[in-house]
């Protein structure tokens, strides 16, 4: 352990391993009061944890960017002629 | 219904990092009145079409085509990657609703009852075809040392570089292909959660996954697509 990495581990009790993990909880606020407050105890001295939950959330938020997938007209028509078609012939059969 | 997750920027602050860049506001999870109401409308809508549709009327199930189409499609085109097959699910999944809509409780939401259809046999298809692309995540995700530290230090903050280095129309298409590499049970909870708007219960009763391991997978698929992006932005995923 490096000298900065004792020092990280003495003061937070978490190690950036187990920061990452409680990333999800933390963003969604489901983490104990205890467990949140280790969790900032620890990014207040560890600069790569705090860079490392940017990108984390920004890759969350253009992930929520994604453009849904339009249906194409020509799809469209075709399900909504294949559907009547089947009414039809249930119709005719009952 | 579950209270939905809720994510301000005040309480994803930090404080004492008055030295760090803070991200800008950015509010990535609808709040939960919002989407409370919206769900509670289309409870009330559907109620008359469901009912139409189990006396057979077939205006009922344009009606409800009309209404959930461009969604449905929009999750087995992201689960299937390929238009025909999605349309295929989307036609028996409609058919299906007519057929059985009399075996319909209404113990389920109608839409979740059609989400839940289209995402099984979206998956269902994906494992007979075998065409998925996915990939091995191990080379996306953050590495640590043995004392659990980053392995590869400084981790780079890219995250304000990301929209000046891509134009929109990038930024799309690079997120398409890393959507595209996830294992599609992970590609179906990240298509539910971030385009769709449910929470992690709904998923789990979609996907017959226990809430955990849905908040597992989610996790997962997040670390995986933010590796994506970090090395295409010519950074270490780790």
């Amino acid at each position: 352990m490096t000298p900065r990495n004792a020092v990280t581990k003495a003061l937070t009790d978490k190690t950036c391993k187990e920061i990452t993990d409680l990333i999800f909880g933390y963003l969604n606020d489901t983490l104990s009061p205890s467990v949140r407050r280790d969790f900032k105890r620890h990014l207040r001295i560890c600069s790569d944890c705090v860079n490392f939950l940017h990108t984390y959330k920004k890759a969350a938020s253009v992930t929520r960017s994604i453009r849904p997938e339009e249906i194409p007209l020509k799809v469209r028509h075709n399900i909504l002629d294949f559907l009547r078609g089947q009414m039809r012939k249930s119709g005719t059969d009952s | 219904m579950l209270a939905y997750r809720s994510m301000t920027d005040q309480n994803c602050s930090v404080e004492g990092l008055s030295a760090m860049p803070q991200m800008p506001a950015v509010s990535i999870f609808p709040s939960a009145t919002a989407r409370l109401n919206r769900k509670r409308k289309a409870e009330f809508d559907d109620t008359d079409l469901i009912e139409r549709l189990k006396a057979g009327d077939e205006q009922a199930l344009e009606a409800i085509f009309n209404r959930y189409s461009a969604k449905l499609y929009n999750v087995a085109q992201r689960i299937l990657g390929e238009v025909a097959d999605a349309e295929e699910v989307i036609q028996d999944v409609f058919w299906t609703a007519f057929r059985k809509a009399k075996s319909f409780r209404g113990t389920a939401q109608f839409s979740t009852w059609l989400y839940r259809l289209t995402v099984n046999a979206a998956l269902g298809k994906v494992r007979r075809s075998k065409k998925n692309k996915e990939v091995e995540y191990e080379d996306y995700l953050p590495k640590f040392q043995q004392d659990g530290h980053h392995s590869v230090r400084p981790v780079v903050d890219w995250s304000d570089t990301l929209d000046e280095k891509y134009a929109e129309r990038e930024l799309q298409q690079l997120l398409n292909d890393a959507l595209d590499q996830l294992k599609p049970v992970d590609k179906s909870a990240i298509v539910l959660s971030d385009m769709e708007g449910m929470s992690d219960k709904e998923i789990a009763v979609m996907l017959g996954l226990t809430v955990s391991a849905v908040k597992t997978r989610l996790h997962r698929a997040r670390l995986f697509l933010r590796g994506k992006l970090a090395v295409h932005l010519g950074h270490s995923a780790a």
